[in-house]
């Protein structure tokens, strides 16, 4: 693009506001049509993390055999969760550079779940009351961090409130533990994806769309 | 050091089609990359860093710089009084045009 459109005596017409109206709405138009996830794909995760949870708690309290189970849950979680995520990518268009970035950190976060839950599950080596707890504290580091980068305050809020509920819950009854800290995870996910969806839903209308 | 920009300010920098994208598009998304910002707008990098610049310097926009990975990465966000400007001059654009009932000023 060139500046050829600048008139010499600096006077807009009829015409050329016209013109510059149709530019300004086609330029918003094409930054609109970039990656946008709306907190969609965050709303998908928390609803596929809800279910596994459910399992988890189904292997804990009705007497399942947890291996195999366990394995196939959080495998599933990752492979639904992934398929959805980059079906709604493909649906939405191409990444930008920070789109990129905030999905290869939901890739690094959702990995380390899966291994941790899927590792502590399989070598015992944390007790079954204390899973939800620590994943809890991964969840919140990652979202807090990523979010405080990213300059979205209510996510960060959000981390920072997982964060700071672990050492409480690890400190209270493991009954307490285990229920608070799966529905803290999961609620996270949603109210996360939930934030994200209005934020862009009210940035939509804003632009008349 | 940026400074605020003024009415007069803004017509003559919103003249350029370079900088009216810009300034279009940081309108439409919270924040834009350098990259993001070429493929909308559609210029060479020499002539967008250089409006980028001229609206940077007029207090319309600012820059973050960081790293994405190894790679550095300048992204860009309009300032409040930026939108104010660019509000107003849309308005304007649409008053010439008949399309608001009050013009500014």
């Amino acid at each position: 693009m060139t500046d050829q459109a600048e008139p010499s005596d600096g006077r807009t017409d009829t015409a050329e506001a016209a013109e510059a109206l149709s530019f300004v709405r086609g330029v918003m138009d094409r930054t609109q049509q970039r990656v946008e996830d709306g907190g969609g794909v965050m709303i998908w995760w928390g609803a596929l993390t809800a279910l596994a949870v459910a399992a988890t708690w189904g292997v804990a309290f009705l007497g399942w055999p947890s291996g195999p189970i366990m394995w196939g849950v959080w495998i599933g979680h990752n492979v639904l969760g992934w398929a959805g995520t980059l079906w709604a990518v493909r649906r939405s268009g191409a990444l930008s550079p920070v789109g990129r970035q905030d999905l290869a950190t939901f890739a690094v976060f959702t990995v380390a779940i899966w291994c941790f839950m899927v590792g502590a599950f399989g070598s015992g080596a944390v007790e079954g009351w204390a899973l939800f707890t620590l994943a809890q504290l991964l969840i919140g580091m990652v979202m807090a961090f990523s979010a405080i980068l990213e300059r979205k305050v209510s996510l960060a809020v959000i981390g920072l409130v997982l964060i700071a509920t672990v050492p409480v819950l690890l400190m209270a009854s493991p009954k307490w533990a285990w229920i608070g800290s799966s529905v803290l995870c999961t609620g996270a996910m949603l109210v996360g994806g939930v934030i994200a969806a209005l934020i862009w839903r009210k940035r939509r209308a804003a632009q008349g769309d | 050091m940026p400074r605020k920009a003024t009415s007069d300010d803004l017509d003559a920098l919103l003249l350029s089609r370079v900088r009216l994208g810009i300034m279009s598009a940081l309108a439409a998304d919270d924040e834009l990359d350098f990259a993001a910002l070429k493929e909308v707008i559609e210029t060479t990098d020499g002539n967008l860093g250089a409006h980028l610049r001229r609206l940077e310097d007029a207090g319309m926009i600012r820059a973050r710089k960081r790293f994405i990975g190894r790679k550095p990465n300048t992204s860009y966000r309009i300032t409040a009084g930026g939108r104010e400007a660019f509000q107003g001059y849309i308005e304007d654009l649409a008053t010439l045009l008949g399309l608001k009932g009050k013009g500014k000023g």
